[in-house]
């Protein structure tokens, strides 16, 4: 991006809409043409991912190209094995591709140490999972405060975070049960909410409805397509449901490691569940 | 059924050197602890002459009184040594939950794959039973050079005669195939998995009042004690013993009830992440906290009885014999407490890394650093570890002070066991750090 462009869109705005674009073309003074295009906050370039050892190993991921956005939504389809998976850890930087490139604002995670790039997660990137994975011992506000204590902010104010994304879920009057006093899409909320406490730049969700009923997974989805709307975190949402790719505003398909199609909806703000 | 014994060792495979060696090192622990223990109270009572009709001198005449402090040790640290057998057994079980559900899968019935479990703990139980009798063997030797102030015992005398080792082996086999299968009643092992039972747990103050009153109560009757004539005095000090039985006995009472409040009040002020989790863990399964430091209370407040009164200056040689006896004790006593509490609590926090894998990897992914799971596990041992010396130390200073009015102190003996504590409970710390590598591993684990 020029510099134009970034005075007209500060750090933190989706990007140039394509009506700002042509009004910058017709003022009629030599500014140099904006990039349509919204600069990405992840960007993946060449992604091959092999386990095992030589030319045995399984390929996962078979030279995946991908940029996100900000405030950006992709879900990620296809069948078992395809590497859904291995492409939400690679982006995430929980694994070393075996080539290509992650680039997080222009930083490649692979050059990373894991000691830093375990910080980068818990600073940049908030995991919703299958089954919350809440630690059952802590209550819902110390489950979403947990994160941001680790990342050194005081416990009064982590705690006083989490109980207000605990109330913007709709969990008032549940801070102080346990995981086991909750039901299934309850818990997933106040995962939802450790995701989103850290104002990540990207929530990577790996089925995130894939253990709740279909009405509840609804709703959860939900709160979750609109909470990264709202604090314009961009969505990575690994799913086997098309009905749940809907609420994104892309949809990859994959196939035997590559990225086979990619499909567009028009944006209404939030995606298409209602 | 044979169908599934034969492919059970396809299915049963390695889960990594430390998950797969540290049941056997620690039924090995077990029972060579057993066998030292019990050996050693069996050299005591060798050494009591056959004819007592007469009257006893020198040796002879301390030997009833330290044959019933051996007893009194072996009864306090052989439920110690079973209750790490059983944490082995457990272990054992965890390191195979996979396999099971595997086995469930290709159509073996919940029995046929418990009982299958249940094997494969007593094989690895056999295994380890086995090396602690020979363990038990090569430290009888050293065991020669302790003294206790009378002949030094010999080889021979320390050992079992040799039908017991068989039924030792034997017994350790059944204990851990019995733990194992007390385990299972407590899972469900379907097709998909194994899944735990759990429970919220609260503890009543019911049992703080039950030892505060007990307390009370010795404390009133010290006071009227002496005023008991000659008649009375025999039954007073029975009574007197009674009553120090009940309050140690009692520390197992009130220690998960200390531990689930200070758990909880700490869990509620904790500063840090590592703090918060490890008290909350504390909260939800406060006698598993106490278990890991239980032996090692009892240990040290029966090793400060022992070290303190062999303090009191002695006026004849059988004295200084009957001296040095109890302050080698002691220390002995204490020493394989703190064997057996470290070996504990490595065992069992190995098995709950396992259990909760997952979620350690989970964890680890959305931020945490293997260090601050580390600390977190550490901060969970350490409180208990925290309220076992306030206890133990309450407890020891509260009936030697109310009998011995604190007259007894030897600074060379005093400093020598409070050295032995720091060390004990350096031991139990550091055994959570033997589960360090299954944390690592659990975190680090490819998706």
């Amino acid at each position: 991006m020029n510099t134009a462009s970034l005075t007209a869109f500060p750090s933190g705005s989706t990007g140039p809409t394509p009506a700002a674009t042509s009004a910058a073309v017709h003022h009629g003074t030599p500014a140099p043409l904006a990039d349509p295009r919204p600069v990405p906050v992840l960007s993946a370039r060449g992604l091959v991912k092999s386990y095992g050892e030589g030319g045995a190993g399984t390929v996962a991921l078979d030279g995946v190209d991908l940029d996100i956005a900000r405030a950006d939504s992709i879900a990620v389809m296809g069948p078992s094995g395809c590497g859904k998976t291995t492409l939400l850890h690679t982006l995430a930087g929980i694994l070393r591709p075996t080539s290509g490139t992650v680039l997080h604002d222009g930083t490649d995670l692979a050059s990373l140490s894991d000691r830093r790039r375990t910080r980068l997660r818990r600073s940049a990137f908030g995991f919703v999972f299958q089954d919350g994975q809440l630690l059952p011992e802590l209550t819902a506000t110390e489950n979403v405060m947990l994160p941001r204590m680790l990342g050194g902010i005081h416990r009064g104010a982590a705690a006083t975070e989490a109980r207000s994304w605990l109330d913007r879920l709709g969990l008032q009057g549940m801070h102080d049960r346990r995981p086991g006093q909750l039901s299934g899409g309850q818990a997933q909320r106040v995962a939802i909410a450790r995701a989103l406490a850290g104002r990540p730049s990207v929530v990577f969700a790996d089925e995130p409805t894939g253990a709740l009923d279909q009405t509840t997974g609804k709703a959860v989805l939900r709160v979750l397509v609109q909470a990264c709307h709202d604090t314009g975190a961009s969505l990575v949402m690994v799913t086997h449901d098309a009905s749940v790719a809907t609420a994104c505003l892309r949809t990859v398909a994959m196939r035997d490691g590559r990225i086979e199609r990619e499909f567009h909806r028009p944006t209404d703000g939030i995606g298409g569940v209602r | 059924m044979t169908a599934l014994v034969s492919a059970a060792p396809l299915l049963l495979r390695r889960r990594g050197a430390l998950a797969d060696a540290l049941p056997v090192i620690a039924f090995t622990a077990a029972t060579a602890i057993i066998a030292t223990v019990i050996g050693g109270a069996a050299a005591f009572a060798r050494r009591i002459p056959a004819d007592t009709s007469g009257p006893l001198t020198g040796e002879a005449e301390l030997m009833p009184l330290l044959m019933l402090c051996a007893v009194f040790a072996s009864v306090l640290l052989v439920p110690s040594a079973i209750a790490l057998g059983g944490s082995a057994a457990r272990l054992s079980l965890a390191r195979r939950e996979r396999d099971l559900a595997a086995m469930r899968l290709v159509g073996g019935t919940t029995a046929q794959v418990g009982g299958i479990a249940v094997l494969d703990v007593a094989a690895q139980a056999l295994l380890g039973a086995a090396a602690g009798v020979v363990l038990h063997m090569l430290v009888a030797p050293p065991l020669t050079a302790l003294d206790f102030g009378i002949t030094p015992f010999t080889v021979g005398e320390l050992l079992l005669p040799w039908w017991a080792y068989p039924l030792l082996i034997a017994g350790v086999v059944l204990l851990a195939a019995a733990s194992g299968a007390v385990s299972l009643a407590g899972v469900v092992l379907s097709p998909l998995g194994v899944a735990r039972e759990s429970r919220t747990v609260r503890m009543s103050v019911l049992r703080l009042l039950i030892w505060a009153v007990v307390i009370v109560g010795f404390v009133a009757f010290m006071q009227i004690m002496p005023m008991m004539d000659a008649d009375g005095s025999a039954l007073g000090m029975l009574i007197a013993i009674g009553f120090v039985a009940l309050i140690v006995a009692g520390m197992n009472v009130v220690g998960p009830f200390l531990v689930w409040i200070v758990a909880r009040i700490t869990a509620a002020l904790a500063p840090t992440p590592a703090l918060l989790v490890g008290a909350r863990r504390l909260a939800a399964d406060p006698r598993a906290g106490w278990r890991a430091v239980s032996g090692i209370t009892f240990a040290m407040v029966i090793a400060g009885f022992l070290t303190i009164i062999a303090t009191i200056e002695p006026s004849t040689p059988g004295d200084q014999m009957l001296a040095t006896a109890l302050h080698t004790g002691g220390l002995l006593t204490l020493g394989i407490a703190a064997v057996l509490a470290a070996g504990t609590t490595g065992v069992a926090h190995t098995a709950r890394v396992i259990d909760h894998a997952p979620r350690i990897r989970a964890q680890h992914i959305a931020g945490a650093e293997v260090p601050q799971l580390h600390r977190a596990r550490l901060a969970e041992i350490t409180l208990p570890v925290l309220l076992s010396s306030v206890v133990a130390t309450f407890t020891a200073g509260l009936v030697l002070l109310t009998v011995f009015g604190g007259g007894a102190a030897d600074v060379r003996t005093a400093g020598l066991y409070f050295l032995g504590v720091i060390g004990a409970y350096a031991m139990v710390i550091a055994a959570v750090v033997v589960s360090a590598p299954v944390v690592r591993r659990a975190a680090l684990r490819a998706a």
